[in-house]
C-alpha cells in the first residue's frame, strides 16, 4: 500500500515546508529556553568546578558565598588548614559589580584570590593567554566574555588593574564573567569608600569624644585605621587531602571552628535548588505555554488541511479505505509537520544560541526529549482533525 | 462471473419515523445483466440518489432484497459482515465529477482501490495500466489529475471504478459536465467496458444527449421504478447528429 500521507506531503510540499518553518521557529524558541535553563545549571556547576574546592567554609548559618552574603575573618584559613584532612585552604572574596572598560561598563564578578600558585583553590585553573597574577597588587586575569584583552586596563573602584591573563568559561552562577584580582585589592574594593566619604568619616570619628579623648592619644588613629581596612573574606575554599571524606572534614570544621561548611553536593544543591529555582520555574512556565501554543498551531493547521480534503476523504471512504488508514494519514502528516518544525527549530536554536547574552547549553538528551514532546503534541493535535475526517459520510461523494 | 449482475426486488427506504417519515423508495425492482448498461432516469426528488446510495451500500435500505452476482447481500438486513470490503471489492463508482485524488498520479489513482483490497503495488499498477490502455489514456499514466482534460479525468475515474473487477458499476451522472461529443464517448467507453469485463453498469442521468443510447431504462417516479425499453440508438449515429 502506498503512503497516502507521503504523497499528499510531496504534492503540497511548499505548504508543509513553510508551515513547518513557522512552527520550527516556535520550537526553536522552546529549545532555546530549555538551553537557557541548562546553561544556568551549567554555569553553577562550572563555578563550583573551577573554584577547585571540595569544601566551602562560610559564615555560620548562611548559604554563602553565592546564594547569601557571608563574612568571616581572613585569618580563619590558618586554623582550617591545620585541621585533619585539609590539604589546602585559601581565602576568597566575591563581588559582583560594574567594571569600567573604556567608555562602557561590563558586569563582572570580581574575585579576590589569595597569594600563592595556580593549584590553590579559587585560582583560575587554566589560561588561554597571558600569565597568572604574580604581583600582590593591580594585576588581573579576566574571562574572555568580559571583552578585555591582554594589556587592557580595568578600573575597579578607584584603582586600575592591568590584564595579564585571559581565561575562558569562568562565570558566576548568574553567568557574569569573572575578573580575578589579588585578595588584598579585592578586600579593599569591597570596603573602600570614595575620598569624600573617607574625609567625612574621619571628621565624624574625630568629633566623637569616645574616640578622641585628650588623655588617651592613639585611640583616634587606631579607630581610623580600623575603619579603612577590611579583615573579612566571603569564604575559605578547602581542598581535602586524599583519603579523607569531604563530609567528615566538613563536620570537623562545623564543630571546632563554629563555621558552616558545605560539600560540593550541598553547594550544588544550594545553587541549583535555591539560587536558580525561581528562574527555572519561570522558564518551565514558558515551556508549558510554548508547548500549548505549538499544539494549538499544529491542531489548527492539520484541521484546516483535513477540511480542505473532505471530498477526497469521502471518495476514499466510498472506495473502501478503512478509518484507520485515514486516521494514520492525518497522524503521519501531523508528525511530518512536527518533524520539519523540529529540524528547523533545532537548526535555529543551534545557530542562534551563541548570540544570546547568557550561556545557552543545548543538550542532545533535551533535543531527544523535545522531539518526543513534539511527536506527542502532533499526535494529540491531530485528534480534532481525525474526528472531523471520521465523521465524513462517504455518501458525500455521491450527489443528491 | 455469475449469471446475474445485480438484481433488486421490492427495495424500499424510509427516512425518519412516525408522522415525519418519508418513503424515498417504495418499490424498486431492477435487474441488470453482466455486460449490460442501463439508464436510471427520473425527476429531481424521485429517489435516484437514495437508490444509488442503497445500491452502493452507503446507506441501508429499509426492506426488500438485493443480490450481487448470485450472492444475497441484503434481505431486510445486510448479509455481508464487512460493508466497506463489499464497496471496495464488488462495487465500482463513477461520479458526476471525477473526484480523483489530487496528490496521486493517474496510475495510482486507478490502482488505489486494488491496493486497498490488498493487491501488491506492482500488480495493482499493472492492472491499472491495462485499464488505462483500454480507455486510451495510458499516455497520461504518470500525469497528475490537475494536468488532465475533463474527458481524460472521467476516463481515469471509469478505470478506477473497474480496477477491482466489480460485478456492478454505479455511474452517477458521469456525462453531466461534458459536451455532447465527449458525453457520447464516455457512454461508448462504458458500453465497451461492460462488454469487455462483463460488468453490469447502472448510469444515473438527466442527460438528454445520452438517454436515447440506452437499450433499457429504468424510470423512477415517487420511489417506484418502471422499466422502459430505450431507443438503443447507435452512439456513432448520435455523435454525428447535429447539436440541438
Amino acid at each position: 500500500m502506498i503512503s497516502l500521507a507521503g504523497r499528499d506531503i510531496l504534492h503540497a510540499w511548499g505548504k508543509f515546508v513553510f508551515t513547518g518553518m513557522g512552527l520550527g521557529l516556535l520550537i526553536g524558541v522552546t529549545l532555546t529556553m530549555a538551553g537557557v535553563y541548562r546553561g544556568m545549571v551549567d554555569d553553577a556547576r562550572v563555578l563550583l568546578d573551577n573554584s577547585g574546592a571540595d569544601l566551602w567554609v562560610v559564615q555560620k548559618d548562611t548559604l554563602g558565598p553565592y546564594a547569601e552574603s557571608s563574612s568571616i575573618y581572613d585569618d580563619e584559613w590558618r586554623g582550617i588548614l591545620a585541621m585533619r584532612g585539609v590539604a589546602r585552604a585559601a581565602n576568597v572574596t566575591y563581588l559582583t559589580m560594574q567594571v569600567r572598560h573604556g567608555a562602557r561598563d561590563v558586569r563582572a564578578m570580581v574575585t579576590g584570590i589569595s597569594a600563592g600558585e595556580p593549584a590553590l583553590p579559587g585560582w583560575p585553573p587554566s589560561l588561554v593567554a597571558g600569565r597568572q597574577i604574580t604581583r600582590g597588587h593591580y594585576e588581573a586575569v579576566a574571562d574572555l566574555a568580559t571583552g578585555f584583552g591582554l594589556g587592557d586596563t580595568i578600573r575597579i573602584r578607584r584603582n586600575h588593574y592591568r590584564v595579564v591573563g585571559l581565561t575562558r568559561r569562568m562565570v558566576s552562577s548568574n553567568g557574569d564573567p569573572m575578573v580575578f584580582i589579588p585578595l588584598r585589592d579585592a578586600q579593599e574594593a569591597q570596603f573602600l569608600k570614595d575620598n569624600d566619604a573617607i574625609r567625612q568619616q574621619r571628621r565624624r570619628t574625630a568629633a566623637n569624644p569616645a574616640f578622641n579623648r585628650p588623655g588617651t592619644p592613639g585611640v583616634l588613629e587606631a579607630v581610623t585605621e580600623s575603619q579603612t581596612s577590611n579583615p573579612f573574606v566571603n569564604a575559605v575554599l578547602v581542598q581535602v587531602a586524599p583519603g579523607h571524606a569531604p563530609e567528615t572534614v566538613a563536620r570537623g570544621i562545623r564543630k571546632w571552628k563554629r563555621l558552616t561548611a558545605y560539600t560540593r553536593e550541598q553547594m550544588e544543591a544550594i545553587l541549583v535548588g535555591k539560587l536558580i529555582a525561581t528562574s527555572a520555574r519561570q522558564i518551565g512556565m514558558f515551556l508549558v505555554i510554548l508547548a500549548v501554543v505549538s499544539a494549538a498551531i499544529v491542531a489548527f493547521i492539520i484541521y484546516t488541511l483535513t477540511l480542505g480534503k473532505i471530498r477526497e476523504i469521502a471518495v476514499l471512504k466510498l472506495i473502501g479505505t478503512r478509518n484507520r488508514t485515514i486516521a494514520s494519514m492525518i497522524i503521519q502528516q501531523a508528525l511530518a509537520l512536527g518533524f520539519i518544525g523540529f529540524v528547523v527549530g533545532k537548526i535555529t536554536a543551534t545557530f542562534g544560541a551563541p548570540y544570546f547574552p547568557k550561556y545557552v547549553l543545548l543538550e542532545p538528551m533535551d533535543s531527544l526529549r523535545g522531539l518526543l514532546a513534539v511527536a506527542l503534541i502532533c499526535v494529540l493535535a491531530s485528534i480534532v482533525a481525525i474526528r472531523a475526517a471520521l465523521k465524513v459520510d462517504p455518501a458525500e461523494a455521491i450527489g443528491g | 462471473m455469475a449469471g446475474n449482475g445485480i438484481r433488486i426486488e421490492h427495495l424500499s427506504k424510509r427516512y425518519g419515523s412516525g408522522d415525519t417519515a418519508v418513503d424515498a423508495l417504495k418499490d424498486v425492482n431492477m435487474e441488470v445483466a453482466p455486460g449490460e448498461v442501463v439508464g436510471l432516469i427520473g425527476p429531481s426528488g424521485s429517489g435516484k440518489s437514495t437508490l444509488l446510495k442503497c445500491l452502493g451500500a452507503v446507506i441501508e435500505p429499509s426492506g426488500g432484497r438485493m443480490l450481487l452476482g448470485d450472492d444475497l447481500i441484503y434481505d431486510g438486513r445486510w448479509r455481508v459482515t464487512d460493508i466497506r470490503a463489499l464497496r471496495r471489492d464488488r462495487i465500482g463508482f463513477v461520479f458526476q465529477a471525477p473526484y480523483l485524488i489530487p496528490f496521486l498520479d493517474v496510475t495510482d489513482n486507478v490502482a488505489l482501490p486494488s491496493m486497498l483490497a490488498g493487491t501488491d503495488n506492482r500488480a495493482a499498477r499493472t492492472r491499472a495500466r491495462e485499464l488505462l490502455r483500454a480507455l486510451d489514456v495510458e499516455h497520461r499514466a504518470a500525469a497528475m489529475p490537475s494536468q488532465l482534460s475533463g474527458g481524460e479525468q472521467q476516463r481515469v475515474a471509469i478505470a478506477r471504478g473497474l480496477v477491482n473487477h466489480p460485478p456492478v458499476v454505479l455511474a452517477d451522472e458521469p456525462t453531466a459536465p461534458l459536451d455532447s461529443r465527449r458525453a457520447l464517448a464516455v457512454i461508448r467507453i462504458l458500453n465497451d467496458m461492460a462488454k469487455a469485463f462483463q460488468t453490469a453498469i447502472i448510469v444515473v442521468t438527466h442527460d438528454e444527449k445520452i438517454i436515447p443510447t440506452f437499450k433499457r431504462l429504468y424510470h423512477i417516479r415517487d420511489g417506484v421504478t418502471h422499466e422502459e425499453r430505450g431507443q438503443g440508438l447507435s452512439i456513432e449515429a448520435e455523435a454525428d447528429a447535429p447539436a440541438a
